[in-house]
């Protein structure tokens, strides 16, 4: 309980600390753009990202059978996070014409490298999982409640 | 006999305080889609992986924070001689902010996969119990935008892309501690579960070792070998651009430490710096003033014919980079000694850049009397480029890249 007040007191004193130094450098941190970026993130993950990543894996538990579903799942998350932070750089918004050293090579080309040694990584373990007799399907779940009254 | 009438939901709401008792009591009949209690059937929507991915990034955060104070004070100094950088070991800048970059980028997938764990949460019912839980759920609000806005802003930074008007360095900066806060508000109010899911004593061992849930698909051994892999797969297409041994496998990487002139990265060209015209003047002079003896003035033939010494120094960028290489020119202790300035003064460097935030950077005591640090002539052998500094630059050991400033025109000791 110590430890618990102790940590919320240091880490409210912190979050005043931040906000005041964002407010005080106002001319730096231009507080209208930054408040539309940090909700804007918040927003773009709870109400987009989640709820689509959400229904893709209840694509794959409907289409993708048993046995090799946690290989896909997997495989699809490791895809997913080379996706999410290949965009930077796929974008090439921070190329410069005066200094090629910036943004150097043809992602692209990388990203496709990368998600097709993943694929192949995905298919070995696929072939592997084949090779293994499917496990039994767990029992069925207990039936839902009745529905509420009022609707 | 007279019933007493049932109470409003707003007497109630201000005479109990139970909040949610009273939600569940009006809306309840309203509870749906995703605040159904079966929502969400997966079996990785657990506490114990909740907890491990927790303890991981926390890890990360710690790292992140404590190498961007590193980076932050390093070009920011306190006016305090402790808390100014030290000019050894030379490679320790090059550690600090290669890790900070590459725990940056590795704590995105972890980050993603610890809110897909938790986002049922976000639909809890009631929504709102009590004052307290109100406060719990608000407080997650800076610590889940705070870490999606750093991670994400600082993504964006190494690759250079800037779709907002805020500076990146301040911003950055102050957002971090905001997050920081909250997440220790955050670890004080989930140390429990933490406890009793993650450890090898006492309750926390049957926790430990309980077998995993029923279900299909990926287990939660699967999730978080799933969630390695792809911090793996993340670094290992990144941090080439610092471990120049791991080049070869960087496809990913915003730069690679032998792409640019003369086999090493630049972050602002000649061109950029709008300095072409001004390094090629045949009337150069590198000056050396301020509190010394005797001012002096080199033309680029004097400065060459100085004793020249050789550094193998790495530029380090904040961005996440570094490139090591060779280095000769003229040791910046000499110039001074030359001109009679006292051992204990910093020295203000300024460069022919007409503008921007770092045409001036300032050396501490240490780097301006540390014998690799040089106003370079010759970077691997050959004559600077350019967009290297020509005529000269300051190369310094342990010192971020944007303060080794580039096309100097003069030393002035402070």
């Amino acid at each position: 309980m110590i430890a618990r007040r102790l940590l919320s007191v240091t880490g409210a004193a912190m979050i005043v600390f931040g906000l005041v130094g964002l407010l005080r450098h106002a001319d730096e941190t231009a507080p209208g753009s930054w408040v539309v970026f940090f909700l804007g993130g918040l927003v773009a993950h709870d109400a987009l990202l989640a709820p689509a990543v959400m229904l893709l894996g209840l694509l794959i538990g409907r289409a993708v059978p048993r046995r090799i579903r946690p290989v896909v799942q997997g495989t699809l998350l490791v895809a997913g996070a080379l996706l999410v932070i290949a965009i930077p750089v796929l974008t090439g918004n921070g190329r410069l014409g005066n200094n090629p050293s910036i943004l150097p090579q043809d992602y692209w080309e990388g990203l496709l490298t990368a998600l097709g040694v993943l694929a192949l990584a995905g298919v070995m373990l696929l072939a592997r999982a084949l090779r293994h007799p499917a496990a039994p399907a767990p029992p069925e779940p207990p039936p839902l409640p009745t529905a509420r009254p009022g609707w | 006999m007279v019933l007493r009438p049932r109470r409003s939901l707003s007497e109630t709401l201000l005479k109990e305080g139970a909040i949610g008792e009273a939600l569940e009591r009006e809306l309840g009949h309203l509870r749906t889609g995703p605040f159904d209690e079966d929502a969400f059937p997966s079996r990785l929507h657990d506490e114990r992986l909740a907890s491990l991915l927790g303890i991981a990034l926390g890890v990360c955060f710690m790292t992140c924070f404590a190498t961007g104070l590193v980076s932050h004070f390093a070009q920011d100094p306190w006016e305090i001689g402790i808390l100014s950088m030290p000019a050894a070991p030379a490679w320790l800048y090059r550690v600090t902010q290669g890790l900070h970059v590459a725990t940056g980028i590795a704590a995105i997938p972890l980050l993603l996969v610890k809110l897909w764990v938790v986002y049922p949460k976000f639909f809890t019912w009631p929504p709102v119990r009590d004052p307290a839980h109100a406060l719990a759920r608000l407080s997650l609000v800076p610590l889940v935008a705070g870490s999606i806005f750093q991670l994400f802003s600082g993504l964006l930074n190494t690759a250079r892309w800037y779709p907002w008007e805020f500076a990146f360095t301040a911003t950055h900066y102050w957002t971090s501690w905001i997050v920081m806060g909250a997440l220790l508000v955050h670890i004080g109010a989930q140390l429990s579960i933490v406890r009793r899911n993650v450890g090898r004593t006492g309750k926390a061992r049957s926790a430990a070792v309980s077998p995993e849930p029923p279900g299909d698909g990926l287990s939660r051994r699967g999730l978080l070998t799933a969630t390695a892999a792809a911090v793996g797969a993340v670094t290992l297409t990144t941090v080439g651009q610092t471990v120049r041994p791991l080049k070869g496998l960087a496809v990913l990487a915003p730069r690679l430490p032998d792409s640019g002139p003369q086999g090493v990265p630049v972050n602002k060209s000649a061109v950029g710096a709008r300095v072409t015209d001004l390094i090629r003047d045949p009337a150069y002079r590198l000056t050396v003033g301020g509190r010394v003896q005797r001012e002096l003035s080199f033309t680029l033939e004097e400065l060459r014919a100085l004793p020249q010494h050789e550094a193998d120094l790495a530029i380090t960028c904040v961005e996440g980079w570094s490139s090591g290489a060779r280095w000769s020119g003229v040791r910046v202790r000499d110039l001074l000694d030359r001109a009679g300035a006292s051992p204990d003064a910093e020295v203000l460097v300024t460069s022919m850049q007409p503008r921007g935030a770092y045409r001036q950077s300032e050396l501490n005591v240490p780097h301006a009397r540390h014998a690799d640090t040089l106003l370079a002539l010759r970077l691997n052998g050959e004559e600077l480029h350019p967009d290297h500094g020509f005529p000269c630059r300051l190369i310094a050991p342990n010192r971020p890249g944007v303060q080794q400033t580039k096309w100097v025109t003069s030393l002035e000791v402070l």
